[in-house]
């Protein structure tokens, strides 16, 4: 089962995108290899949907930043190992040697590259072999018998100390008879053998880079549960990941209070708290760890936040139409029974009082019903919460301004109940606009 | 010379210049044969005129050449290879009297050589710019005296028929490209590139010039655009007839009059029914109407103004921190500061103080709309979705005319007049929108079944 998103929530929560500032994705890339790259990208673009993978792949990774691993591999050299063994498959040793020694020939003939490069490539191979022995050597050493990664260790074992590859004595420059020997194995005999082994390192490589980012940065890894009595989400002192000095906060989602409802002045901090919820839920679906004292959640299908939804003047939608769309995206989904994180933002922003009043009310009423769905939701609609104060399952927050004299503070830390902050005026005051006016 | 300040977010609001995807009102305009009046046109719209005498002054030229039909004389491809030729003044390149030796014309059978194919290209092209020239100077004669343009007419002439030109008109002929000799062909490249090389630049100039007319032009020609009036500026007068957004297919025109009496309009209306798009046309047609430029109007009469601000689409730049709200105190507080210095302008701000709570919202929308009224000096049309600021507004005498965008309701699907109308609107479409799509139905259903499960199990 795929765990269900979509382009808006992946933007707004800035996970993926190499090249972009501040992206998720950038924050745990500390990989060693291309390979891994991709791999992590893989596991960015499809979070896990059940709590035994969850826990599974976060135990590996909470293993690894334990031991400590000192893990060395050269990028160039895997790349070329990588595209050498999936290379033109020689039938038998026969053939092998007729190319290598044709090769040659070229080679003494017309100074042609191929046999160069090709030896280039073996020793590739070698060196990858070469790093993965060393890391199997240390998992060996500092590790215990049974471990979360036991399964990827003897993949590693099993193929490192097969007879063929152990008993490979060539070095490089290699004569072509070796280089024949070394083709046909690598590209015949233990050819999936290697594929398998470049994948088990890719993984290795992707989580050990995520283990350095947690241990540099003091992050925890999350416990998944498939069925809960009744629990949704519980974290505590959550901070966002990419955020140095971020301020840490506290949430619990039961079934029976599964709407948090979230208000607090212009840059206050909601839109960052909200960021920080929807990113750790998405991490620790991931088996990732998150940025928090401890965190419980239960597996859920699939997430949609609504926080930078931008008008799409392209197709004529006015900026309400579009936040209607994408609130009708999720109706639809939360009404086919799916079990969803959802956080909105501001909602309806782009329309007049009365009816955002009154569409935010309708909406988050009903929402609130789903109890096996888990609900943020915004407003700068003060009066909404008011009239929503008498249902039982809606927490009521707010993030905090404390006037120094004219000066807006803010504390980030999430109060209970709904704000009467009002800083507007007094950011024009401070301007002050009127009085160039008078 | 004055010009009117604008800055980046009011060309960005009203789309003056190209962003990618959108079509820019410069688009509309550009018409221009040559790459050079494609530039000066560029440069009259980035520096709209502060100064009524100037502006009618250019807004009559262009009328000129919209009565008749004009098409600009020259072709591109002459002026530009003449400008391109021109370009180079490097003496070196210059062309060598003298017979060419049998190995030259030898080369030059079997390959032309570069300067010399640069020489002659740039050398027949003078000369077809000159009897395209003349014959087009020569239609016009009849219809220039008394006109707004006879000065300009007069000075291009003069230039077209100074005799430091005599030399190089012998070699005008009807038939294309006769074939120069070499010894000619140095000869006219040294008197073009060299000897009068002043003369054919201010030539240029004045062909550019001429371009940038011939295209306004004709584009209120085609367009049935109309050209405005500009009045002191010590007026504030401000009257629109028939103004619509010169980018949507049958808009719908309307009136609007701003004096110092009624310096502020107060709009409303629901999302949809079209309060950008009119604050847009407006703006558009104002800024145009300060470059002499026709204008998508039946009739414009306007003071000048010292600036125009606009606050359409502001965006939140969340990298500096400044939320959307921060961004929109910010550009009031620029236009404060205009006012304090009892500049006259212009002001649109559309959907003030949306990035705020509802509350903070109507305190600042009442306070600064009041504020306003003191400025009668400058005109300013605000929208909004909060129509109890109006309200409240209204109670008090002030000067402010209060319009809307009306909605009708079909049945359950809003149509919209875009016709403005008195008066303050609670139209208010977005639960219909909302009840449209069908949300809380789709919600109310998929509770209900869960609940039924639930009694079945």
């Amino acid at each position: 089962m795929e765990f269900i998103t979509d382009k808006q929530t992946l933007v707004d929560l800035n996970l993926m995108g190499k090249y972009k500032t501040g992206s998720l994705f950038n924050l745990f890339n500390r990989v060693k290899t291309r390979g891994g790259e991709l791999l992590m990208e893989e596991m960015f673009r499809s979070p896990l949907t059940n709590a035994e993978a969850i826990n599974k792949r976060t135990a590996c990774i909470k293993y690894l930043q334990e031991l400590d691993i000192n893990f060395t591999i050269d990028r160039e050299l895997t790349e070329n190992a990588s595209q050498y063994i999936t290379e033109a498959r020689p039938a038998n040793i026969v053939s092998s040697t007729l190319s290598c020694y044709k090769e040659k020939t070229q080679e003494v003939l017309y100074r042609s590259q191929k046999f160069q490069i090709q030896q280039k490539r073996i020793y590739a191979v070698q060196e990858v072999l070469l790093a993965a022995s060393n890391l199997l050597g240390q998992l060996i050493k500092k590790g215990k018998e049974h471990n979360p990664c036991s399964e990827m260790q003897n993949k590693l074992n099993r193929i490192i100390r097969s007879s063929s590859v152990k008993h490979l004595k060539a070095k490089y420059p290699y004569t072509v008879q070796q280089t024949a020997q070394c083709q046909y194995l690598f590209r015949n005999k233990v050819r999936y053998e290697l594929e398998e082994l470049l994948h088990v390192l890719y993984e290795f490589d992707v989580f050990i880079s995520v283990a350095e980012v947690a241990k540099a940065k003091g992050f925890i890894y999350a416990r998944a549960k498939d069925k809960t009595a009744g629990l949704l989400i519980e974290a505590t002192n959550l901070k966002h990941p990419a955020l140095p000095n971020a301020v840490g906060n506290e949430i619990t989602l039961k079934q029976n209070q599964n709407l948090l409802f979230l208000t607090g002045a212009n840059m206050a901090g909601k839109s960052t708290w909200m960021k920080t919820l929807g990113v750790s839920f998405y991490l620790a679906h991931m088996g990732f760890p998150v940025g928090a004292d401890s965190m419980t959640f239960s597996v859920m299908e699939g997430i949609f936040t609504s926080i930078n939804v931008p008008d799409d003047i392209s197709i004529g939608w006015s900026h309400f139409y579009a936040e209607v769309m994408r609130v009708k995206l999720v109706a639809k989904e939360v009404s086919d029974g799916k079990k969803l994180f959802v956080l909105f933002d501001e909602l309806f922003k782009g329309t007049n009082v009365k009816d955002a009043y009154d569409a935010t009310l309708a909406v988050t009423q009903r929402l609130c019903r789903y109890k096996s769905c888990a609900f943020v939701i915004s407003t700068h609609i003060i009066e909404v919460g008011e009239a929503l104060m008498d249902t039982s399952n809606i927490q009521f927050y707010f993030m905090p301004t404390i006037m120094k004299e004219t000066v807006p503070h803010y504390t980030y830390s999430l109060t209970s109940g709904i704000t009467k902050d009002r800083q507007g005026m007094i950011i024009i005051e401070n301007e002050k606009i009127l009085d160039m006016l008078k | 010379m004055n010009y009117l300040r604008t800055d980046e977010q009011t060309l960005c609001d009203l789309s003056i210049f190209e962003k990618p995807g959108k079509a820019s009102i410069y688009d509309l305009y550009n018409r221009t044969v040559t790459q050079g009046g494609g530039s000066r046109l560029a440069s009259l719209f980035r520096q709209p005129l502060a100064d009524e005498q100037e502006i009618n002054r250019r807004s009559d030229l262009f009328q000129f050449f919209s009565l008749e039909e004009y098409k600009f004389p020259v072709d591109a491809v002459t002026i530009g290879s003449v400008a391109y030729y021109m370009d180079n003044d490097d003496v070196r390149s210059q062309l060598q009297p003298g017979g060419e030796t049998l190995s030259q014309k030898f080369k030059n059978m079997v390959a032309a050589d570069a300067d010399h194919v640069f020489v002659e290209d740039g050398v027949q092209a003078c000369l077809r710019l000159f009897h395209q020239l003349t014959s087009f100077l020569k239609k016009l004669e009849n219809r220039v005296p008394h006109s707004p343009y006879e000065n300009l007419y007069g000075s291009l002439v003069r230039c077209v028929h100074d005799a430091a030109f005599d030399h190089l008109k012998k070699h005008v002929s009807e038939k294309h490209e006769t074939r120069l000799s070499n010894f000619i062909l140095a000869e006219l490249d040294k008197q073009i590139r060299f000897d009068h090389r002043e003369l054919i630049l201010k030539l240029l100039d004045m062909l550019y010039d001429l371009d940038v007319y011939i295209a306004v032009g004709q584009v209120a020609c085609k367009k049935s655009f109309h050209f405005a009036k500009a009045l002191p500026q010590d007026g504030s007068i401000l009257k629109f007839a028939k103004v619509y957004h010169p980018y949507v297919e049958n808009a719908i025109p309307n009136d609007l009059q701003l004096s110092s009496e009624h310096n502020i309009l107060f709009l409303t209306g629901a999302n949809m029914a079209g309060k950008s798009t009119l604050m847009k046309s407006i703006g558009i047609a104002l800024y145009l109407g300060h470059m002499g430029f026709p204008v998508a109007a039946e009739h414009l009469e306007f003071s000048v103004r010292d600036a125009i601000y606009t606050s359409i689409n502001l965006a939140d730049n969340l990298n500096a921190g400044a939320s959307h709200f921060y961004a929109e105190v910010l550009r009031v507080k620029e236009v404060a500061m205009a006012l304090s210095q009892e500049k006259k302008i212009f002001v649109i701000f559309d959907e003030l103080f949306r990035g705020t709570n509802v509350k903070d919202a109507y305190d600042a929308t009442i306070s600064l709309t009041r504020a306003f009224t003191n400025k009668t000096g400058s005109q300013f049309i605000i929208s909004t979705h909060i129509m109890e600021a109006g309200e409240l507004l209204a109670e008090e005498s002030l000067s402010i005319q209060y319009r809307y965008l009306p909605t009708e309701m079909k049945g359950n699907t809003p149509s919209y007049t875009r016709i403005l109308k008195e008066g303050i609107t609670d139209d208010r479409q977005g639960m219909i929108i909302i009840q449209n799509e069908g949300i809380l139905e789709m919600l109310d259903a998929g509770i209900q079944k869960k609940e039924l499960e639930l009694w079945n199990s």
